[in-house]
């Protein structure tokens, strides 16, 4: 089973009149269940439209994105409804993905229902409650009954997970997924997909513009720049010894908090409020 | 548990904070907690319990996670909480020795017109997008500094914008907020903030929303002008490598609370609470190599929950 782009292009036409704009321009890539394949790139780089080619949500002008080597745009409905269960999505900005007004138990279940995975009350609620228990929205029947605003934002980036997996797909594109995250939640969710892919070997798209936490955790990186992969790599490659002056650029931006120093001399641990 | 002075540390930065520190305190934040309404009969004690000072000319940040109550801190510094009634403010801010707490609005509006400055992480719901980029920043500037008659060739707002690291400050001030890029739309909301020459500069998540080159470009340009008006600054941010980049003294919030503070690097380098040692620990996990991704579990969380009850009223100085 495999998901692959091959010289993919996508030209939107422009308003103005001034020429198509080229928005993704002959992107190949592949990923397979097991793989961590991470696209960066900066806002306007075609990171997110490449996302959603590879989603069958935007059409390619040109190339072409194939499932198990077939066409998405030459797929019939047997095909494309395979695809749709075995490739899944989760995007950016939870509050914006989710139904306000669905609880979370209901959001899911309705996945469930409609792609067939299980009949029956009883059933359906085994299901979501299986998937909130793998995301540790723990215990399931707390958040089953919650509605989106009574979570919080690491919460519903994991119940969009868990409506993912529900599914229980070969392969999540992943957009932005965990960039509006903080630390501690980003690295529970991090922590939490490596683990999908131990348990049920599920590959990531992982598409970010947040370069070091791709460096901990994607084994291929593919960097894109104005619509192209201008490099491609393991993710030492690309970190250590990246070839591109735009790979260059981006790696020399990143602030990171230097290391903790040795613990010598280290302070006692207070509980009380501190000042110095 | 007893902390009552830390470590000497002898750098220059930290004795020329003391000496700062026997000034009086541009902002001094007691006791501050703040609570604001969630629904008809419902509200939120977004802040129970912070102290903080801020001096002339030094840079402080905030740090926390979402809902730790910086936000809403460097909201009611600024003044710009919602004005209903429902919003109960108690304790004590005081700026330029004089206590705003309860002050009435004209008071908050002279704060806002020459005090204190504010860049928020959206510029586009904060300018109007029916205005042009000069004509908002000329709002800013005091009447009689305000010199031509039209914004794109008022010296004062061109020199702004400039100072904001916009150069072609003509071009930019006949655009429109939507025709200018993300980076320099918050170079907009810097000269906005810097138009006014306020004593301080309150800036939440100014960068967060914008790309690495773009954000390393935007800090440098709020890190230069800063410098160059000797205004203070406080920055708030959940990212603690922006926050380590560009202050001196660091203020640690969980909770509604300040649980740790202190010189920046003393306590990123040597976190004596709970949650900042925690806080610290899944940052580096996520950019460490060889560290394991460790976030803050609801174990781990419900220690830190019990030890800052705990230590509550156990305030060392």
């Amino acid at each position: 089973m495999r998901l692959e782009a091959d010289a993919a292009g996508k030209e939107f036409r422009s308003r103005h009149g001034s020429g198509p704009v080229r928005a993704v321009i002959d992107a190949s890539l592949s990923v397979s269940p097991g793989e961590f394949v991470a696209i960066v790139g900066e806002s306007g780089s075609g990171k997110s439209t490449l996302a959603r080619m590879l989603l069958g949500l935007v059409p390619t002008t040109s190339g072409s994105v194939r499932f198990d080597g077939v066409d998405l745009g030459r797929m019939d409905r047997s095909q494309l409804r395979v695809f749709r269960r075995s490739v899944q999505a989760v995007l950016q900005d939870p509050s914006g993905s989710l139904n306000p007004r669905k609880t979370v138990g209901a959001a899911i279940g309705e996945i469930v229902r409609l792609h067939g995975i299980a009949r029956g009350r009883e059933a359906v609620e085994a299901e979501v409650a299986r998937a909130l228990e793998l995301v540790r929205l723990s215990p399931a029947a707390d958040y089953a009954d919650r509605y989106p605003s009574q979570l919080s934002g690491g919460q519903r980036q994991r119940v969009l997970i868990a409506r993912a997996i529900v599914l229980q797909p070969q392969i999540i594109v992943a957009d932005e997924a965990v960039s509006a995250l903080d630390a501690s939640v980003k690295a529970g969710v991090l922590r939490l997909m490596a683990d999908l892919t131990d348990r049920l070997g599920v590959g990531y798209v992982f598409i970010t513009h947040d370069l070091p936490v791709v460096k901990k955790v994607a084994r291929r990186v593919l960097v894109m720049k104005s619509g192209e992969i201008v490099e491609s790599g393991t993710a030492e490659q690309v970190f250590d010894a990246p070839r591109h002056p735009y790979t260059r650029s981006l790696l020399d931006s990143e602030l990171v908090l230097d290391s903790a120093p040795p613990q010598s001399g280290a302070a006692p641990v207070s509980t009380a409020p501190t000042e110095r | 548990m007893s902390t009552a002075t830390g470590p000497a540390v002898s750098t220059d930065r930290v004795t020329a904070d003391r000496a700062e520190r026997d000034a009086p305190p541009l902002v001094s934040v007691a006791g501050l907690a703040v609570a604001l309404p969630t629904g008809p009969r419902t509200e939120v004690q977004a802040v129970r319990s912070v102290g903080l000072e801020v001096h002339r000319g030094e840079r402080v940040g905030i740090v926390g996670e979402s809902g730790s109550g910086k936000s809403v801190t460097g909201r009611a510094i600024a003044g710009l909480l919602p004005g209903t009634p429902r919003v109960r403010v108690e304790g004590s801010i005081r700026i330029d020795g004089r206590e705003m707490v309860g002050a009435p609005p004209r008071a908050w509006d002279a704060v806002r017109s020459r005090t204190v400055g504010m860049i928020f992480q959206d510029p586009l719901t904060f300018l109007n997008p029916v205005m042009k980029v000069g004509a908002q920043v000329r709002e800013a500037i005091a009447p009689a500094r305000r010199t031509g008659r039209r914004a794109a060739s008022d010296p004062a707002v061109l020199a702004t914008l400039e100072q904001a690291g916009l150069e072609d400050a003509a071009r930019i001030a006949q655009r429109f907020p939507h025709e200018l890029s993300g980076g320099m739309r918050q170079r907009v909301l810097i000269a906005i903030a810097i138009a006014k020459q306020p004593d301080l500069i309150i800036a939440d998540e100014p960068t967060t929303a914008l790309d690495a080159t773009i954000q390393r470009r935007v800090l440098a340009t709020l890190d230069e002008t800063v410098a160059r008006l000797g205004t203070s600054l406080v920055l708030i941010s959940h990212d603690l490598a922006v926050v380590a980049s560009m202050t001196d003294r660091i203020y640690v919030m969980y909770a509604g609370r300040v649980v740790e503070s202190g010189a920046t690097r003393d306590v990123l380098e040597r976190p004596r609470h709970v949650y900042t040692r925690a806080l610290l620990r899944s940052v580096r996990s996520l950019t460490d190599a060889g560290e394991e991704l460790w976030s803050i579990t609801p174990d781990v969380r419900r220690g830190i929950d019990e030890a800052v009850a705990g230590g509550e009223g156990h305030r060392a100085t």
